[in-house]
């Protein structure tokens, strides 16, 4: 039959083309089992997965008011991998690139950057780092644009690997003591360091595959452990003390041509240290923070440390300040030396007041021998209930233990006695005397001294710091006298230069020569330590300035007018102050921040005193006012899906879209605005996305 | 008459023990897929669980089936048809959007996609209308109106943004081929998709020029007979409508991701990350396998959920990878004699009705098992349909288990049709 041979044949013919098919398939199979399997399985075993660190954003440390002092913001390492571009990009496009290269660097000449390019693609180099300074986001999108890297990692070859970098936004100021981060983020001096465990954070772990081109690939696999970011560390530091004390330190040590000089200014009640300058002379003569002097610089106090002696005096004998002490016409020889005092031919006959106010070191030693000389122990141990002896646990690491001789010592002496209450053959620190002269303030209560106040996560304070530990030095009749006394140095002993009549300083002055090859040279040690204002003491401080090299040698004449400096712009500020807030306070409205990272809004929010609650435990939120207080709404973030990222800040944004493999671009500022992907779309069809900011 | 057509006896034991081989292949790798979500096997979260929830669904349909008035199936035809119309529609209003496509609803949890339904109504009328009228189809008219019956849930399925599903409808070509449409119109469908495809390849303007100067050359040679130099001239037409054709499909009705995958398929190595990532790691999954595989629940490309829609439309890639060389040829083979047996059954039918069927759901089922593991060898571009019997979905499953069955119900009443 013909029909049924013609429709057998279209059937044949159908069937024919199925086999072809079929052995199509059967040989793709076999292709990709056995041809390539080696190729494939390599691939599937090729390092595929690992767990790749996602580094955790170091901790803020913060001041006294919530200013930020130092904190974590993106930069990038540029480097190339000149292998990639293809032959025809790589010669059409390399002049222009070194052009760009060398205009935007500014460090080499073009020809020197074509050289460089060149011969690193003739190596068959795969990774040239452009140069040493890491860019920021901005310059990142700017090369990003140019001629070779504007095509990308893949095709361009352009790497930019990002990296934390530390950033002050008060730069120099308080250097030393907020302290520094190496190459790896790790704190190296100050409280970068001492807190470094704390400011560090945990990094968080994700599995990623590796794919063509050492590229690796996140895999949301529901395994991922997110960083946790360090905690933020709240000093007590003041931002504008500490720029008042770092700028009339400054003032102070080039007046007098110094070494170097110290600050330390501490709230009277509490112990908080408010700001805290180290400066010292670097070899092109410029004032430069290096050394913490005011926490490690242990030196012989001097005339100082004579509030000890006679706080110690008034304590152990019956004796009234104006009993009278001969000091004889300025030199005594106690034991096997002599000893001497500033003015020439003496004081004479004078009173225990005189004897402080003036600074009388014969006065001084004659008493303190004269009462203590036979159990040498006791005076001793008056120093120790003043706290000279404590080991601060303190919260800077490095901070020195001062180093007074017990009486079992070799090296103690009948001069011993004499010459400590003088205050020499001690080692003490700066902060180690401003505390003492503090607990004076305090009413003789005795208050650990404390830089960091707080650690914190966002609004959850993680630990406190607190003051609780405290003693009393002496009699409430003793520290009385005694703050007199120190009025009366200022009023008419040795700093009545820095007097004033619009409050009071008490405060003592310090001169100490310097010991220079086991011999004391005339090279001068001067300080001044007191607080202010006497009659209710708010702040107590030491200023240290060591080596002056002008006509002025004498702590009254070097120190004591920083130290007034200091105290007057604190004076005149503090009012002020507070009336520039209350006029401030008025003009801030609530930001308007509609979605973003929750613990940064609620960061935000507290610092701006706004009342908010969270109802979420999401990581991302947006906002929803109800009366006069916010609410932190949960935005569910599923990982396959493009997320929303209407009315957050392009930092938020950035991170959010990046973080899921986008390639972000951006117009405009202010919040987000419009986003070209709709949210909620799937996440693995879309490579870019835009997003306008207004 | 003898009383056979409720015997579940009589249905054919081949087909049968392949059909259930298949399920049960599908089950363990779908379940393979399913291990390394750390969820409990009876959890609505687990495909598997939910995939054997719909096994033993189909298996009662099945067994209902055998129990059905034969003439019902006959009568039914239509009012399926309308329905499963009926359902494209209303997917438009009350659906729910997967991966881009609006053609699913969404009912306790279980989803069920009509587009899969409507092949099997399509095949149903498509029978009905063969065996009612006996239709010439070397007329063109005829063919035409015939075409509408195949057209219409296509363009549906094509406006839900279906386009792989849509495109299993031109399978139903090779039944009109056995039934009797002529062979040129063939050659010339199969032309215009191959000069398509080329357009996709070359430059549009090379085409032309290489075309035009064909048709020259035609004229040339016919240049006596004026109906040939129409008809060539038609020809030359429909060819430079394809040529241009494929920049209007790419551009409006191809999805972007739809023409990223086209376009990956040409150049799978210029975006590994995007579109040429499922291929490529359905690439690495099965070239890993080696012969006998990693072994069952062994494939790290499966347990770490790299091939995205594993247990749907990249199943094959489990089987690749898990059972090797090996196992990936024993279920080419149990597909390929599952297929000739159904084409062997069909030509044996003696009633048309049947016959047609039997042809729709070969036709159909070749269409899906090549397509499917062509692409996920990466032969194809990915159009995602399903592998049938074994990818992860109960609509997939239970338009085929209904197909299968139905043809074999109609088999094993063969004698009594033929008395009808």
């Amino acid at each position: 039959m013909n029909i049924k041979k013609e429709i057998l044949f279209r059937v044949r013919i159908a069937f024919i083309i199925i086999a072809i098919v079929s052995i199509a398939i059967i040989y793709s199979i076999i292709d990709l089992q056995f041809n390539q399997g080696e190729y494939w399985e390599s691939k599937s075993k090729d390092i595929n997965l690992s767990y790749l660190k996602i580094k955790a954003s170091r901790g803020n440390i913060l001041s006294d008011d919530g200013s930020i002092l130092a904190t974590s913001l993106p930069f990038y390492k540029v480097a190339f991998d000149p292998s990639i571009p293809s032959e025809e990009l790589f010669i059409n496009k390399v002049d222009s690139l070194s052009y760009l290269l060398s205009t935007f660097f500014k460090d080499k000449s073009k020809n020197l950057y074509k050289n460089i390019l060149e011969n690193s693609r003739k190596n068959g180099n795969r990774y040239l780092l452009i140069n040493r300074r890491k860019v920021d986001y901005q310059e990142k999108k700017i090369i990003s644009q140019w001629p070779i890297f504007r095509d990308g990692r893949l095709k361009g070859g352009i790497i930019f690997e990002k990296i934390d970098e530390r950033y002050r936004p008060f730069s120099k100021l308080g250097y030393r003591t907020i302290g520094s981060v190496d190459e790896n983020n790790r704190g190296t001096v100050g409280i970068e360091y001492s807190f470094n465990s704390y400011l560090t954070g945990e990094d968080g772990e994700a599995l990623h595959q590796k794919i063509a081109g050492n590229y690796w690939k996140p895999i949301y696999d529901g395994t991922e452990k997110s960083p946790k970011n360090g905690y933020d560390i709240f000093t007590t530091i003041n931002v504008n003390l500490q720029d008042i004390t770092e700028h009339v330190l400054l003032k102070g040590l080039i007046r007098n041509d110094a070494d170097y000089g110290c600050v330390i200014l501490m709230d009277v009640e509490t112990g908080d240290i408010k700001s805290i300058s180290n400066l010292s002379k670097n070899e092109n003569g410029n004032y430069v923070e290096v050394y913490n002097y005011a926490i490690q610089g242990m030196h012989e106090p001097g005339s100082t440390f004579k509030l000890a002696s006679l706080l110690a005096y008034l304590e152990d004998s019956n004796s009234s300040i104006f009993d009278s002490i001969d000091t004889g016409e300025g030199e005594m020889k106690f034991y096997s030396e002599i000893m001497k005092d500033h003015k020439p031919g003496g004081y004479g006959k004078i009173t225990i007041k005189e004897v402080f106010e003036n600074s009388s070191n014969i006065g001084i030693a004659k008493m303190i021998d004269n009462q203590f000389k036979d159990e040498p122990e006791n005076y001793l141990e008056y120093l120790n209930n003043f706290g000279f002896n404590k080991n601060f646990d303190f919260q800077i690491f490095g901070s020195a233990i001062p180093s007074i001789k017990s009486v079992n010592d070799s090296a103690w002496s009948n001069l011993s006695l004499p010459w400590i209450a003088h205050g020499y053959e001690i080692m003490l620190t700066p902060l180690h005397t401003l505390s003492f002269y503090n607990a004076v303030a305090n009413d003789g209560i005795y208050v650990n001294p404390r830089i960091v106040k707080e650690i914190r996560r966002a609004n959850q304070v993680i630990k406190k710091i607190d003051n609780l530990e405290t003693f009393k030095i002496s009699s409430s009749n003793s520290i009385k006298i005694a703050t007199k006394l120190l009025e009366g140095v200022v009023q008419n002993g040795t700093a009545n230069n820095i007097n004033n009549s619009y409050y009071k300083i008490a405060g003592k002055t310090g001169t100490t020569k310097k010991v220079l090859n086991g011999k004391y040279v005339n090279k001068y040690y001067t300080s001044f330590v007191g607080f202010f204002p006497s009659e209710n003491p708010k702040y107590s401080c030491i200023v240290v300035i060591d080596n002056p090299k002008k006509y002025r040698i004498y702590g009254s004449d070097v120190a004591a007018p920083v130290f007034r400096e200091i105290a007057d712009k604190i004076f005149l500020s503090d009012k002020n102050y507070f009336k520039e807030i209350k006029s401030d306070e008025l003009s801030i409205s609530f930001p308007m921040i509609r979605s973003g990272y929750r613990e940064d809004l609620i960061n935000i929010s507290n610092n701006l005193g706004l009342s908010n609650h969270s109802e979420s435990e999401n990581d991302w939120v947006k906002t929803k006012v109800i009366d006069n207080s916010i609410f932190w709404e949960g935005i569910n973030l599923n990982s396959n899906l493009i997320p929303n990222v209407i009315g957050m800040t392009l930092k938020d944004a950035i991170y959010l879209l990046e973080s899921r493999g986008l390639e972000v671009s951006f117009s405009g500022r202010g919040r987000v605005k419009k986003q070209t992907i709709p949210p909620g779309k799937l996440l693995k069809n879309y490579k870019k996305i835009k997003i306008n900011l207004g | 008459m003898r009383k056979i057509q409720n015997n579940i006896f009589s249905i054919d034991p081949l087909i049968t023990i392949i059909f259930l081989i298949l399920v049960f292949i599908g089950f363990i790798s779908i379940y393979s897929t399913q291990i390394q979500d750390d969820v409990s096997f009876f959890s609505f979260n687990n495909e598997a669980f939910k995939q054997l929830i719909w096994i033993i669904f189909s298996f009662v349909i099945l067994i209902s089936i055998f129990f059905l008035e034969h003439r019902f199936i006959y009568n039914l035809a239509l009012p399926l048809y309308i329905f499963s119309i009926f359902l494209l529609i209303s997917v438009f209003f009350v659906g729910i959007e997967v991966s881009g496509s609006k053609s699913w609803f969404s009912v306790f949890g279980f989803r069920f996609q009509p587009s899969e339904f409507s092949k099997f109504s399509t095949a149903l009328l498509l029978a009905k209308i063969f065996d009612s009228y006996n239709l010439n189809l070397k007329s063109l008219k005829n063919l035409i109106y015939i075409s509408i019956v195949i057209v219409l849930p296509s363009l549906l399925i094509l406006i839900q943004g279906d386009f792989g599903t849509a495109l299993v409808f031109s399978s139903f070509l090779l039944v009109f081929l056995r039934e009797g449409m002529s062979f040129h119109l063939l050659l010339f469908i199969v032309g215009i998709v191959v000069i398509f495809l080329l357009g996709l390849i070359f430059d549009p303007n090379i085409l032309y020029i290489v075309f035009s100067f064909c048709f020259l050359i035609s004229i040339g040679l016919f240049k006596k007979n004026f109906r040939n130099f129409v008809n060539l001239f038609i020809i030359y037409v429909f060819i430079m409508i394809a040529i241009n054709g494929q920049g209007v499909i790419l551009n409006d009705v191809l999805k972007p991701y739809q023409k990223d995958r086209i376009e990956s398929l040409i150049n799978p190595g210029a975006d590994p990350l995007g579109a040429g990532w499922n291929i490529t790691q359905s690439k690495i999954a099965i070239g890993s396998g080696g012969i006998f595989g990693k072994g069952f629940m062994n494939g790290t490309q499966t347990r770490l959920d790299f091939v995205p829609e594993q247990s749907t439309d990249f199943i094959f890639s489990v089987v690749g990878e898990e059972f090797g060389f090996v196992g990936s040829l024993f279920l080419i083979f149990l597909y390929s004699l599952l297929l000739i047996r159904i084409v062997q059954l069909a030509e044996n039918q003696k009633d048309k009705f049947a016959r047609v069927f039997g042809y729709s759901i070969f036709s159909v089922l070749t269409f899906h098992y090549m397509v499917n593991i062509a692409m996920t060898l990466g032969m194809f571009p990915v159009i995602g349909i399903p592998l049938p019997f074994i990818s992860y979905g109960g609509s997939s499953l239970l338009s085929f288990c209904l197909f299968l069955f139905v043809f074999m119900k109609l088999n094993s009443i063969k004698e009594l049709l033929l008395s009808r």
